[in-house]
């Protein structure tokens, strides 16, 4: 039976990051009573430990609250999204299930990066967006220059956005009726077939994967046989319910609805971000905009550092698989490392997530080699690769040119780090684009650099040298060609796989020698001397040496404690429990890694 | 088994704390030391008991022996001829230059001791100061002189300290030549956590880097050569003939007691120890409970492994067959392997494996090439 349809309201929170969505969150779910005030936890619809530590939310959950308002029961579904660059195509589907946005704005910060970002995405999907301006218990806020900055920057109408602070409860009220009054009711036909979009999925070890929808027309119920569009693979329909926000069942779901589905889905990957779900008999024609498949854009290779626990590592990528369609990963095998995985992420912050949970939640010991991205070689016969391993590159003779992954950039920054910013991306390849001044106190500066320049440490350069004030976003547009060379290390003359870089050949010669630096840092005495050497295609371009160890402890022999001995020699064992063999060479495991963290 | 056992006697008392030192030594009165030295002449007379009254080497070790009181030391000695027996070839006692005067060293020939242990470490004054030594050049000079003339003698030096280099090194042997010492045993400082000197290092003492000790140590080792004295385990030099008969048992893995707190103990497989509470000690031996921890109980297999690698501490190395002969295993099947991917590093000599001598110094790096297990 079709439900009235005007009633309800299906909205996102968007904004920068740290700027208040998810207590904002917290605050509409207390005042609609949602959740039990016993229940309630700070930050409720954070799922994940870590993230919850780093304050960031990764996992979205819409929430089902009822809120009366002059004297009607209106029925609002919330989705929380997730702040950072590299997660933008989940924020994207999650705002195609709403017909509106509260846009959040810092009431001391101002406008940022993925305020704009996140805003821009929802004017793309026609949302009706109500800003917000959160924060204005601080003494700092400044509500009325951020109401124009608003006007001016986005071109919406912000004098009659609630002032809020999210903190001390003040203004929700009024966030939930201009909710009420100015975000459009969901406009689908209830009788045609059914359309529903998935935004998320997480796995249940009793239920299979789990999908979050948006019902767009039709309706779905238990036991209906649904067909996936991207792949035509068809299920049936266990359970379908709402988030209030724990999972609660209903007996389904219509045009307008937000909730979840079960249908036995035994993998994750079969409930894809951005899908359209029908039913398998007599469904819709056409599937739904937008959706497209996401693909990892940086990459590392993951090694355990005891090689039997190979398996182990194995048991964990495949979990963590279970509930994150978009890391990817295949056996890989390095000369220096053993086997292990080469393993591919939406990001940076993606990578240290899963690097994370690795070590802690499965308990490993790590080795990862320093992150790249994935290159397009073409080759003299005109075929082409896709190379992400180094160690992968077809000799240079078969080589035509090479292609890397090429960004727009766009910066934020007070204007007094302007030149020590514009400095930075110059060193990093980028090419100037446009500068923008949106106000006294902030610039746009675009860039269009190399994406694997700004997967090191980019973030942080920009981050010091503006102290903290500027931020970034940005968007992959494609593949330009470049002058890109390999770089090898040679240890004791003979190349490591693991320590292989692809880089620009203008880069190639100071990084060789940088690398070549930290290695004989790290790298301990031993007892022959080892020439270190950085080459590119058997030229060597920087040079180091480790001298050969000339003592060891010498110390008394007291008593005849022998033991005390034995201990002695057990610490300088311990030390090489973290080291690799690489030929005839011993080098930690920290190497792999740290050395290439060297930009200032 | 060469000879009898080894016995190895504890005294932790000294004058005063070095900066560096963390041995299980302290100050202490009078009373304590002879209610001490009661505790040790029972446990001595245990210890026969236990493990059968027969030594040929007895060392009195410490902390500084030579500051117990007048007789505490024959007493001592008494307890020890009585309970293992006349065989005693070498009978060794450490002593501190300040506390080693004319009377001491009557005091130690009356005990039957043949052999001295000077604890001199250096012959520069200004070092002596920094390492918190109680005595100077001059009162070094004088016990040294004097313990020559009636005992066998050898001087413990130090090496890797601030301030010192190459020639100082040599100053050492030039002085232990002139006092008559026919042994002298050379240590690099390392620094002990919860030291005064960690302490000193913590907040910024600069001490000789590994290139810098390790020039100071050949340049050490060339000097003593020059003077006659002959290494013979990588810290410890002889004229021939004046080897420590004890200390040899240790890395020859022959059978040592112990007795005494923190003293160590070998006998067959057991490893054992004292514990280092000194009051408990006293209060057990009181009432006739001597308590040695089992450290470890030795495999064939581990023993071994030990077995080489204290050898490969001494300059003629590890007696293969000896070793097959008392642990039973093949020497080539359990180290051929390794031993050979370190050839560069040692050599096999008439049943010897012995680490080069150029590589004496980075001993423990070898070791654990051939003996991973360890």
């Amino acid at each position: 039976m079709p439900k009235d349809q005007s009633k309800i309201r299906n909205f996102c929170i968007v904004a920068h990051i740290d700027h208040g969505k998810s207590t904002l969150a917290d605050r509409i779910m207390d005042l609609t009573e949602t959740v039990a005030k016993r229940d309630a936890k700070e930050q409720l619809l954070d799922s994940m430990d870590l993230e919850r530590e780093r304050g960031i939310t990764i996992k979205l959950t819409p929430v089902r609250m009822n809120y009366v308002y002059k004297g009607e029961n209106y029925e609002l579904n919330l989705i929380d999204t997730p702040g950072h660059v590299d997660f933008t195509y989940e924020v994207s589907r999650s705002l195609k299930a709403c017909e509106g946005a509260i846009l959040i704005v810092d009431a001391s910060q101002g406008i940022e990066a993925q305020t704009l970002t996140n805003v821009y995405l929802a004017l793309d999907n026609d949302l009706e967006i109500i800003p917000v301006i959160n924060k204005i218990d601080l003494p700092s806020a400044r509500p009325d220059e951020i109401k124009k900055e608003i006007e001016d920057v986005i071109g919406l109408d912000a004098e009659n956005a609630p002032l809020v602070s999210a903190k001390e409860g003040i203004g929700i009220d009024e966030v939930l009726k201009q909710v009420v009054e100015l975000l459009p009711p969901p406009s689908g036909d209830y009788g045609a077939p059914l359309k529903a979009l998935i935004f998320d999925s997480y796995y249940d070890s009793y239920k299979g994967a789990i999908s979050f929808i948006r019902v767009f027309d039709g309706s779905v119920k238990v036991g209906d046989r649904i067909k996936m569009f991207s792949t035509g693979k068809v299920f049936d329909v266990t359970e379908v319910g709402v988030f209030t926000p724990r999972s609660t069942p209903c007996d389904s779901l219509g045009a307008g609805d937000v909730g979840y589905l079960c249908a036995s889905i035994k993998n994750v990957a079969d409930t894809k971000v951005g899908d359209t779900i029908t039913l398998a008999e007599g469904g819709a024609s056409e599937p739904l905009e937008g959706f497209k498949e996401v693909s990892p854009m940086v990459f590392c290779g993951i090694y355990p550092t005891d090689g039997a626990r190979y398996g182990d590592l194995k048991d964990a990528l495949e979990k963590l698989k279970l509930n994150d369609a978009s890391l990817t990963y295949e056996p890989d095998v390095s000369k220096a490392l053993g086997f292990g995985f080469r393993c591919g992420f939406l990001g940076l912050l993606h990578m240290e997530i899963i690097q994370e949970r690795l070590e802690r939640e499965f308990d490993l010991d790590l080795i990862t080699t320093a992150p790249g991205v994935s290159y397009r070689v073409v080759k003299t016969d005109g075929a082409t690769l896709e190379v992400s391993n180094p160690s992968d590159l077809p000799p240079a003779g078969e080589i035509d040119h090479m292609e890397e992954p090429v960004v727009n950039a766009f910066l934020y920054t007070p204007p007094e780090y302007v030149g020590a910013i514009m400095e930075l991306c110059q060193d990093k390849r980028g090419v100037f684009k446009n500068m923008t001044y949106l106000d006294r106190t902030r610039v746009k500066i675009d860039y269009e650099m190399p994406l694997n320049e700004i997967i090191y440490d980019f973030f942080d350069s920009l981050k010091s040298r503006s102290r903290g004030y500027a931020s970034l976003d940005y968007e992959i547009i494609g593949y330009r060609e470049s002058d890109l060379v390999k770089l090898d290390l040679l240890l004791n003359g003979e190349i490591c796989d693991a320590l292989s870089l692809i880089v620009h050949r203008e880069k190639a010669y100071a990084r060789g020698r940088a690398i070549a630096e930290k290695l004989k840092e790290v790298i301990p005495r031993q007892l022959f001397e080892i020439p270190i050497q950085a080459a590119i295609g058997g030229k060597v371009i920087a040079r180091e040496t480790v001298k050969a160890m000339r003592k060891d402890v010498l110390a008394k022999c007291y008593g005849g404690d022998i033991t005390r001995k034995k201990k002695l020699l057990e610490k300088q064992k311990e030390g090489k429990k973290r080291m690799r063999q690489v030929g005839s060479v011993e080098v930690p495991s920290e190497a792999f890694m740290t050395i290439l963290k060297f930009d200032k | 088994m060469s000879g009898g056992a080894g016995l190895y006697i504890h005294i932790p008392f000294c004058a005063s704390k070095c900066a560096y030192c963390d041995f299980c030594s302290a100050p202490a009165d009078d009373g304590v030391k002879r209610a001490y030295v009661d505790a040790l002449i029972a446990e001595i007379r245990d210890s026969a008991e236990r493990f059968g009254g027969c030594a040929d080497t007895v060392y009195i070790g410490g902390g500084t022996p030579s500051c117990l009181p007048r007789g505490e030391i024959k007493r001592i000695s008494d307890a020890v001829f009585s309970c293992f027996g006349g065989n005693i070839a070498e009978f060794t006692a450490e002593a501190n230059p300040e506390s080693f005067t004319e009377e001491k060293a009557d005091e130690y020939a009356a005990a039957g001791i043949t052999r001295v242990s000077l604890g001199v470490q250096s012959t520069d004054e200004g070092i002596l100061r920094f390492l918190g030594r109680a005595h100077d050049l001059a009162q070094a000079e004088k016990a040294a002189r004097e313990a020559s003339s009636r005992f066998s003698l050898n001087l413990d030096c130090m090496l890797g300290l601030p301030g010192q280099n190459a020639a100082s090194a040599a100053e050492f042997t030039d002085f232990a030549a002139s006092c008559g010492a026919e042994h002298i045993s050379a240590y690099i400082l390392k620094t002990e956590e919860g030291t005064p000197l960690a302490d000193r290092v913590a907040r910024g003492l600069k001490l000789p880097d590994e290139d810098e000790c390790a020039d100071m140590y050949e340049a050490f080792f060339a000097a003593a050569r020059k003077r006659g004295f002959r290494r013979y385990e990588t810290s410890n030099f002889a004229i021939p003939g004046a080897e420590c008969r004890h200390n040899l048992k240790y890395w020859r893995m022959d059978d040592y007691i112990g007795v005494g707190p923190s003293a160590h103990g070998k006998i067959g497989m057991l490893r054992y120890y004292v514990p280092s509470d000194i009051k408990r000690y006293i209060e057990r031996a009181d009432k006739g409970v001597f308590v040695r921890e089992n450290e470890e109980i030795l495999t064939p297999e581990s023993a071994f492994d030990e077995y080489v690698m204290t050898g490969l501490r001494l300059d003629e190395g590890v007696d293969i067959a000896e070793g097959e002969r008392r642990f039973g295993s093949s020497f080539e099947d359990r180290y051929g392997e390794n031993v050979r991917k370190c050839s560069r590093y040692v050599c096999a000599e008439n049943g010897f494996l012995r680490i080069r001598p150029q590589y004496a110094l980075v001993a423990n790096a070898v070791i654990l090439k051939i003996i991973p297990q360890i």
